[in-house]
């Protein structure tokens, strides 16, 4: 996984390059908890360019939405594929991390 | 590659370690460039769910005597069906597979109930002195 931030005024935007798997999930977690802690409580996480997300992967999206919204904020995903629908909808998670169709949706939805 | 049955076979060993989790992955890719008919539908819950059983060897199988515990999968596409054998020589492993469903808020435990909703069996057996599994998905029509 290849991970690039985009950090806005009170928000960031974590891109997501590659496979988003047990190998990965610590890195994005600690990502996002830096975020956080830095005062960017609403994370955009972009799926776009995942190819493929395993339920580790899932855990640490779940846990990044445990740590925004403590702080006040939330995580919101984006641009998902076909593959990160599939483990969504298997898991019913797609009613706790909604998909956004794009980034800016996702940033533009309000508080 | 395609056998007189139309069926395509391939095999990954290797430590189980992520080198061979990515060997998975790769192996997955070949499998549909060799059996490129399989539905969109199919291919994405069987490979979600191999991957999330190659997931759960590398992590949670540990040695017999001096390790690494040696990992072997076989995936094959039939005409009407894909199948996955998973098996390691690791020590015997127990997992429950009709767990209890986890809080919206877990961050783990999702892994099982994954795999049984993408695919219609799964298994695990000790054979001989090897963790077996076995899952197979009926192809859409």
């Amino acid at each position: 996984m290849e991970l690039t931030t985009d950090q806005r005024e009170d928000a960031a935007v974590l891109h997501v390059q590659g496979r988003l798997t047990m190998a990965a999930a610590g890195e994005l977690k600690a990502a996002v908890d830096r975020e956080v802690a830095e005062g960017r409580t609403l994370v955009v996480v972009d799926l776009a360019g995942t190819a493929f997300l395993d339920s580790s992967g899932l855990g640490a999206l779940v846990g990044g939405l445990r740590s925004a919204r403590a702080a006040g904020g939330d995580l919101r995903i984006a641009g998902v594929g076909q593959q990160v629908r599939t483990v969504l909808e298997l898991t019913t998670m797609d009613r706790v991390l909604r998909p956004y169709a794009t980034v800016e949706d996702a940033v533009g939805a309000g508080r | 590659m395609p056998g007189a049955d139309g069926a395509v076979e391939l095999r990954v060993d290797g430590p189980a370690e992520l080198g061979w989790l990515e060997e998975v992955h790769d192996a997955l890719a070949r499998l549909w460039q060799a059996a490129p008919e399989v539905p969109d539908l199919d291919r994405l819950r069987f490979e979600t769910a191999v991957i999330e059983i190659a997931t759960n060897v590398v992590r949670h199988t540990v040695p017999v005597g001096d390790g690494p515990v040696r990992a072997s999968v076989l995936l094959r596409a039939d005409p009407g069906r894909l199948a996955a054998e998973l098996s390691d020589d690791g020590a015997p492993v127990r997992v429950d597979l009709d767990p209890d469903p986890v809080d919206d808020f877990a961050e783990s435990g999702r892994g099982i109930a994954l795999v049984l909703r993408a695919v219609d069996s799964l298994s695990l057996a000790r054979e001989g002195d090897r963790n077996t599994w076995r899952l197979a998905r009926h192809r859409s029509a």
